[in-house]
């Protein structure tokens, strides 16, 4: 009796640990859901600046005060739209293109209610894209001749992403892709690419991959597609996925016609 | 642990459970309803409705009154329904959270957390997760979870079954639309446990001197009590709580144990057998003669009748011999029972009580006594028991001695065709 009593309260406290660390690990899964937040207009309105950005978006209201610094482009593009009914720019970029599918997943993570009067059935939907969103693959003459650079904030453990991309005759035709730490003086001390001691330990936790072949991977599939939509994850290296795609919309941003 | 026979007291127990899950019919239906999320919920509620209902009445069951524990076979059954009762309870209420947690998967994972972990103003919850971990607190050493504690301090612990109680009420109470049953029962509980904790200690013991301490053999004695006012009725067989009050006691002045009478009932002293077994049994060797204990009981049904016209076999060993010499003590010169004693002793020289077992058998032709030596015959076999007792298998037995003892005899006796029926013993090793 007594094993059957420990057995059964060790079983109950794992599943209910399991529960919790799942719904922590899914990040889509915000707790948000389980009250679906009604949004007033006027509560939206009120959120109109960088400080606090709020959008409504196909009648679902996002908050990507957090997102501002990551997209693409300038600052204002974005900052303009706060507050208001966004749904146009959503679908319109201003180029006549919709966001792509992959910012309708991360605009999910943002999610805060339903505006007020919209009829949408469930709090947390992935906003549908629009089939003509999808980008055309591989789109040629979209961008300037020239070379582009960007470089991101350095994050926590102060690695910056950089990326050079250069296009001729209006395709890119070479893209450097790395992640780099910086002295106090700017100077560059490191630099992933190069870190075979770093790749030995990445190699240890992404079961294959490191950046050794994952910077030249997702480099090779921008210049086949010509667009930043078109580079796909590699599994093991979907964090230097996310600076690079930061990077290359940033450096790309500079290169629209 | 077993639960030989149905006694008065489970249709109690099992109509009140069945009374609570008939009151919650509505829940039934959605059993069948066929949607895992409905059926688990309809579950998780009905098996916290029926495990607060088995916690409840394991609170109720350990009121320890006197005379009611018959109801149930006597206080070592019943506390042998307690810890059932109280291990079915927390088995059904870990499924209890288990599946309302789960029932909100179906909807997403953040609702099934959320059931579980809502905002901390949503007290009912919290008071429900509350008395789960003070029932997990006051139960792990009763599972022995992480071994064994001490005796005392375990009966400390298990006090903190209170609060949990409480805060479970309260639990059910705010979620419940079905009150007044579960206010009936919660109280019934709190007036045991207060009963047993704060008023028994003052009204249900009584106070006797200690009039003598009779050393049977080294290791063993006979405390003989006065009464200082009313004295004990109780049957042959049964056992009290003693309660010394003698300061100069090494160990367990002020505890309670449990301890069989081996006086007649019509004796107006009362007299226990005791061996030293404990820090507290130990200490009690030496007790002083003059100085004051309690005592609390009678309890137990050891000569309760199950085959009433056969004759009985009593087999005693050890310091189990006392509820026999109590019998044995209380048999009328003309009694017409007929009785057979096997005194199991390891030697003639720790056979207690033998000499005064045989003068009580020339006293009363029915009652007959046969020691039977384990150093000289080895372990009792049918064909001793044969010997000197032909209708033993024929008999209703009762069995008193150490667990080895105990184990050896039931298979051997069932085995002879003893039916279960038959077999009494009461064991209160942990009382």
């Amino acid at each position: 009796m007594n094993q059957i009593a420990y057995t059964l309260f060790i079983a109950f406290v794992s599943s209910v640990l399991t529960l919790a660390g799942v719904v922590w690990l899914s990040p889509g899964q915000a707790m948000a859901e389980t009250t679906p937040n009604t949004v007033s207009l006027q509560e939206l309105a009120s959120h109109d600046s960088a400080d606090s950005c709020w959008k409504a978006i196909d009648g679902r209201v996002y908050d990507i005060t957090d997102y501002i610094n990551f997209h693409p482009t300038d600052p204002e593009v974005v900052t303009e739209w706060c507050g208001k009914v966004a749904t146009d720019a959503w679908y319109d970029k201003g180029n006549g293109r919709a966001h792509s599918a992959r910012a309708t997943a991360m605009l999910a993570e943002y999610y805060v209610g339903v505006l007020e009067g919209a009829q949408v059935s469930g709090p947390l939907e992935a906003v549908e894209p629009e089939p003509a969103s999808k980008p055309a693959l591989p789109s040629t003459g979209e961008y300037k001749d020239g070379s582009y650079y960007a470089e991101s904030e350095p994050s926590s453990r102060g690695w910056i992403s950089m990326v050079e991309i250069s296009v001729m005759n209006g395709r890119i035709i070479a893209v450097y892709y790395d992640e780099i730490q910086r002295d106090e003086e700017g100077n560059v001390t490191t630099r992933k690419s190069a870190d075979m001691n770093y790749a030995q330990r990445w190699r240890g936790v992404s079961g294959g991959v490191t950046q050794l072949t994952a910077f030249p991977a997702y480099a090779r599939q921008l210049v086949n597609t010509g667009v930043p939509e078109g580079v796909d994850a590699l599994s093991g290296a979907t964090g230097a996925y996310d600076g690079f795609q930061a990077v290359v919309r940033d450096a790309l941003s500079q290169a629209t016609p | 642990m077993t639960l030989s026979r149905f006694k008065p007291g489970d249709v109690l127990i099992v109509a009140i459970l069945a009374v609570l899950l008939g009151w919650h019919w509505s829940l039934w239906p959605e059993l069948a309803s066929g949607s895992s999320a409905r059926v688990l919920d309809a579950l998780g509620r009905l098996a916290g409705v029926l495990g607060l209902g088995l916690m409840l009445l394991a609170g109720i069951g350990s009121v320890r009154l006197p005379g009611l524990d018959r109801w149930f076979g006597g206080l070592p059954r019943l506390w042998t329904l307690h810890r059932l009762m109280g291990f079915g309870g927390f088995i059904l209420i870990l499924l209890h959270v288990w599946s309302m947690a789960f029932s909100g998967v179906a909807q997403s994972l953040a609702v099934a957390l959320a059931t579980l972990f809502p905002p901390i103003s949503d007290w009912a919850i919290w008071s429900g997760w509350l008395a789960l971990v003070l029932t997990v607190l006051f139960l792990a050493p009763t599972f022995q979870f992480f071994g064994r504690l001490h005796y005392q301090r375990w009966k400390r612990l298990h006090l903190l079954s209170a609060p949990a109680l409480a805060f479970a009420l309260v639990h059910t109470l705010s979620l419940s639309r079905w009150w007044p049953l579960w206010l009936v029962l919660g109280l019934l509980a709190f007036a045991a446990i207060g009963w047993r904790k704060l008023l028994s200690p003052h009204l249900g013991r009584s106070d006797w001197t200690v009039a003598e301490v009779q050393t049977l053999v080294p290791g063993v004695v006979e405390l003989v009590l006065d009464p200082v006012d009313r004295p004990l009725r109780y049957e042959a067989g049964q056992f009290v709580y003693l309660t010394p009050w003698d300061e100069r006691l090494a160990a367990g002045c002020g505890e309670e144990h449990p301890y069989t009478l081996s006086s007649a009932p019509d004796d107006p002293q009362l007299r226990l057998g005791i061996k030293d077994l404990g820090d507290a049994t130990h200490a009690l060797q030496t007790l002083t003669p003059g100085s004051r204990v309690q005592i609390e009981g009678p309890y137990g049904d050891f000569y309760e009748r199950h085959r009433p016209g056969t004759g009985q076999l009593w087999l005693g060993g050890g310091i189990g011999i006392t509820p026999f010499v109590s019998g044995a003590r209380a048999l009328r010169a003309d009694g017409r029972e007929d009785i057979q004693l096997f005194y199991l002793a390891l030697d003639s020289s720790r056979a207690y009580y033998l000499d005064e077992l045989k003068s009580h058998a020339e006293r009363c032709p029915a009652f007959r006594v046969e020691a039977h030596y384990f150093r000289q015959e080895g372990p009792m076999t049918l064909a001793f028991l044969k010997q000197h007792c032909p209708d033993f298998a024929q008999r209703e037995v009762y069995l008193c001695g150490p667990p080895g003892m105990v184990n050896h005899l039931k298979p051997l006796l069932l085995s002879a065709g003893v039916p279960h029926s038959a077999l009494h013993s009461e064991v209160f090793d942990f009382l």
